[in-house]
């Protein structure tokens, strides 16, 4: 169980805390309600754009880094699709540093032209290191619309492609600050030694002073249901054949999604998974294959991903992928096997307990996606699941109507 | 009236609590260092064999034993092994490194018993089933021929190359042949000789009572009393009279791969915690002078780094970044022309504070909590030292001046002396 206090300030910033008095360090994390989904379609790589640009100074304070590394802080970033969210780890006693920052950038960024400048060149090195310089870099920007034809998570985060950093305007990014980054679009959760009261003082200091924006309405459409088999195939200088296929599953909440995390740890997590002994470590046709879901807020992908042995064709591959399938929708589960990876489940919470910044972060973030008391019914979520709703969940998923494949192949 | 100009009033980090080690053996003589603390019920346990590259004769000898241990055992199949370790929710790891081999075990203090069985047969009886190696070989040259399409990988190799030499284990590269060579009986070979009780340490952290290290000495005293006597590593023979500098071309490269380096020194030399800071000014943090010219202001790349690294017969400096392909020549003038500003100008005082509370900061996110605290142990176990280190890493941090980052910029950093790997364009 963990325990936390929560609290909303005037503005809207929901405020978490949760005590933990085994570390000297605190973890401080800012969840904004904003992600890839939120691009303008031509305007894609925007938020993560964007997430670089918050280090780039705020309206009072020209430097973010600095200050923090002053006090024996730590800090770091992410943007995926939903959300980009921002922390810091720092020695207790500092604590309001943190909140310093934060605030201040909450408030207004710097918006100097030297720091769009460098950014915007930071990140095409960013996707040109991960995504266009290394074997299969490329593969996930082409899958996405390959799977997505409507919702905006048929681009990648990093974006579409390069011109969209290259042709981002000051203009285009005061208004996405202004319309996305705010208190009421935002939640602050803090873990460590920490009182309810003096966080309550700390907030009441730095982030009430900062008025509510007015937050741009999503309106974004759903993705249709799909309804047939979908094909590509792309060519790349690469040493070997690789394979994805995608099948849709329940949103993040749903219980389906459970039962498709679940799904593909039973396929693919750990030597003992059926993938693993079966199609590497038996019929050596993949030297790398594995099963995971996408983890998106909006309905998301079970994803197959894997790269195929040089003596087998992707033919093979797919074909060896979709028996594996059938085994388990026509033969159901071995036994102990549902109750192996929901222990997996059960010991990797607790492993994250022992880590704030884990805590911290996984409490905003749930806070974000609907509440933060999530955190505690996980564990329980899971556990629900029983044979027969897996299977249930498991015919639907795995159908080839649902089913977006791509086949990689190397030119060689 | 809010200021928000100012920072709020903080303070300089005075004390950092290192929490020592209980230091003991188990009845077999096996050093153990016990670190019983943190919130949850949890285990980390590390096994810490003299079976490191530096040991193996030829190429991938190290790797491949140690990574065939849990692929079949006396008691477990791969299989088993695998099902086991899962069903509990626990994790298995097995690495490699120059110096030695390590064998990580994860699992919930409640697991303890079954988790310690498992591991114990692939420690003192793994069978390296001939079926199951060759299944990993073939797997192992797919990663490889992948691996040998990055820039990266091709620059760290020929900088290890460059820096060691080519005929010692720290420096010898290992070719796709080599993976051909490797059968059961080499590596039963390998794992018969340094496998062996008296060549091992052992590290546990979490909660650790009285039942766990029953459970100790029941799996992995008990019986176990396989012995070996290991030669003395020959001298590593470090000559860099060859070509200083290498350009592997790679077509259509976006990203050049750079590494500049020099041999320097190890934990053990004096100097070790001074050069750590200059480190840290030069490459070593987001706001060191390389990220703050070639990233922040110059756009060249997503990241650069600088770091010094202490193996057991030496120790090594290193400057390692991916750039716009386009910028190679430039990126290595920019990190020549903030070397040598480090030996001709004293870097600002405010500079210097930050720093130190920087690696302050690091130093107690680095002794935070069972796992973390296990791992900083064991970088310096490893060379006959203890958590004391550290005090001197402190001391060390607090007390340097300008004068001396300049004055060790200047003994140790000359740039002539320093190898240059360009991979890419």
């Amino acid at each position: 169980m963990i325990k936390f206090d929560k609290f909303t300030l005037d503005n809207g910033l929901r405020v978490i805390v949760h005590k933990d008095d085994t570390s000297p360090i605190v973890a401080f994390n800012i969840t904004y309600n904003v992600g890839a989904k939120d691009e303008n379609p031509k305007q894609t790589g925007f938020a993560h754009l964007f997430e670089h640009l918050m280090f780039g100074g705020s309206i009072n304070i020209p430097s973010f880094d600095e200050p923090l590394e002053r006090v024996g802080g730590s800090n770091n970033a992410f943007t995926n699709n939903d959300i980009t969210n921002y922390y810091e780890t720092l020695p207790k006693e500092n604590l309001e540093t943190a909140f310093w920052l934060e605030s201040d950038r909450m408030l207004s960024l710097a918006f100097t032209p030297k720091s769009l400048e460098v950014q915007r060149a930071v990140v095409i090195e960013e996707f040109k290191q991960n995504y266009l310089n290394q074997p299969y870099g490329d593969l996930s920007l082409i899958f996405r619309p390959l799977a997505y034809k409507k919702h905006p998570y048929q681009w990648s985060t990093i974006g579409k492609e390069i011109s969209h950093i290259e042709s981002a305007t000051m203009e285009d990014v005061k208004d996405f600050f202004f319309s996305h980054y705010a208190p009421n679009n935002a939640v602050l959760s803090i873990a460590g030694n920490v009182e309810t009261e003096e966080i309550k003082q700390l907030c009441q200091k730095w982030f009430a002073p900062i008025e509510k924006r007015e937050i741009k309405k999503r309106t974004y459409p759903k993705e249709p249901q799909q309804t047939e088999y979908r094909f590509l195939e792309v060519e790349r200088d690469v040493p070997a054949d690789a394979i994805q296929m995608g099948f849709h599953i329940g949103d993040r909440l749903s219980k389906e999604y459970y039962a498709s995390d679940l799904l593909s740890d039973i396929l693919s997590n750990g030597k003992s998974s059926r993938l693993y002994r079966n199609l590497i470590q038996e019929k050596k046709i993949f030297s790398e294959l594995d099963a995971y879901i996408s983890g998106s807020f909006d309905p998301g992908l079970l994803i197959f991903n894997g790269q195929v042995m040089p003596n087998k064709t992707l033919k093979e591959a797919e074909k060896s992928i979709w028996e594996e399938i059938e085994n388990l929708l026509n033969n159901g589960l071995k036994d102990k096997e549902l109750q192996k990876v929901k222990n997996k489940i059960e010991s990797s919470q607790i492993f994250a307990n022992s880590s704030v910044l884990n805590k911290a972060m996984n409490l905003s973030i749930f806070e974000t996606l609907k509440n933060a008391d999530i955190i505690n019914q996980e564990v329980e979520r899971y556990e629900k699941i029983d044979e027969s709703f897996f299977m249930e969940n498991a015919k639907n998923v795995l159908r080839k109507e649902n089913c977006s494949t791509l086949y990689y192949r190397s030119k060689k | 009236m809010l200021d928000r100009k100012q920072q709020p009033k903080y303070t300089e980090i005075e004390n950092i609590h290192l929490h020592e080690p209980k230091l003991t053996k188990l009845s077999n003589n096996i050093p153990l260092a016990i670190f019983n603390l943190g919130s949850q019920d949890i285990i980390k346990l590390d096994f810490i064999f003299d079976a490191g590259i530096v040991r193996q004769d030829s190429p991938l000898i190290a790797t491949s034993t140690v990574d065939m241990l849990q692929e079949g055992s006396e008691k477990y199949t791969g299989k088993e092994i695998a099902e086991g370790i899962d069903f509990l929710g626990a994790h298995l790891h097995y690495s490699i490194q120059k110096d030695y081999a390590k064998i990580t075990l994860y699992t919930l203090k409640k697991h303890a018993a079954k988790a310690f069985d498992i591991l114990a047969d692939t420690i003192k009886n793994p069978l390296f089933p001939e079926k199951q190696l060759a299944t990993y070989i073939a797997k192992q040259k797919q990663v490889f021929q992948l691996e040998m399409e990055k820039v990266k990988t091709l620059a760290s190799r020929k900088f290890s190359e460059t820096l060691f030499g080519k005929d010692n284990a720290y420096g010898r590269k290992s070719k796709l042949e080599d993976y051909d060579k490797i059968n059961s009986s080499i590596l039963k070979d390998f794992f018969k000789k340094h496998y062996t009780a008296n060549n091992c340490k052992i590290i546990i952290a979490g909660k650790i009572d009285k039942e766990i290290t029953n459970l100790l000495e029941e799996y992995f005293s008990k019986k176990w009393n396989t012995y070996s006597v290991l030669e003395q590593i020959p001298s590593i023979a470090i000559s860099q009279k060859e070509k200083q500098k290498h350009f592997i071309a790679k077509e259509g490269s976006l990203q050049s791969s750079i590494r500049l380096g020099k041999i320097l020194f190890n934990r053990k030399n004096p100097n070790y915690p001074a050069m750590q800071v200059v480190n840290t000014v030069l490459g070593g943090y987001f706001g060191s002078r390389l990220m703050r010219n070639i990233r922040e202001d110059k756009g060249y790349t997503y990241g650069i780094g600088s770091a010094i690294a202490s193996l057991q017969q030496t120790g090594y400096f290193i400057i390692a970044s991916e750039v716009n392909a386009q910028y190679s020549q430039e990126t290595i003038q920019e990190i020549k022309k903030e070397i040598k500003i480090l030996q001709e100008e004293l870097i600002p005082e405010e500079e210097l504070k930050k720093v130190k509370s920087y690696m302050l900061g690091q130093l107690i996110r680095a002794v935070d909590g069972p796992f973390s605290l296990s791992d900083t142990f064991l970088n310096v176990w490893l060379q006959d030292l203890d958590l004391s280190y550290y005090k001197k890493h402190i001391e060390t941090v607090k007390s340097i001046n300008t004068k001396d980052i300049r004055d060790l910029s200047n003994k140790y950093l000359q740039i002539d002396s320093l190898i240059e790997i360009v991979a890419g364009k």
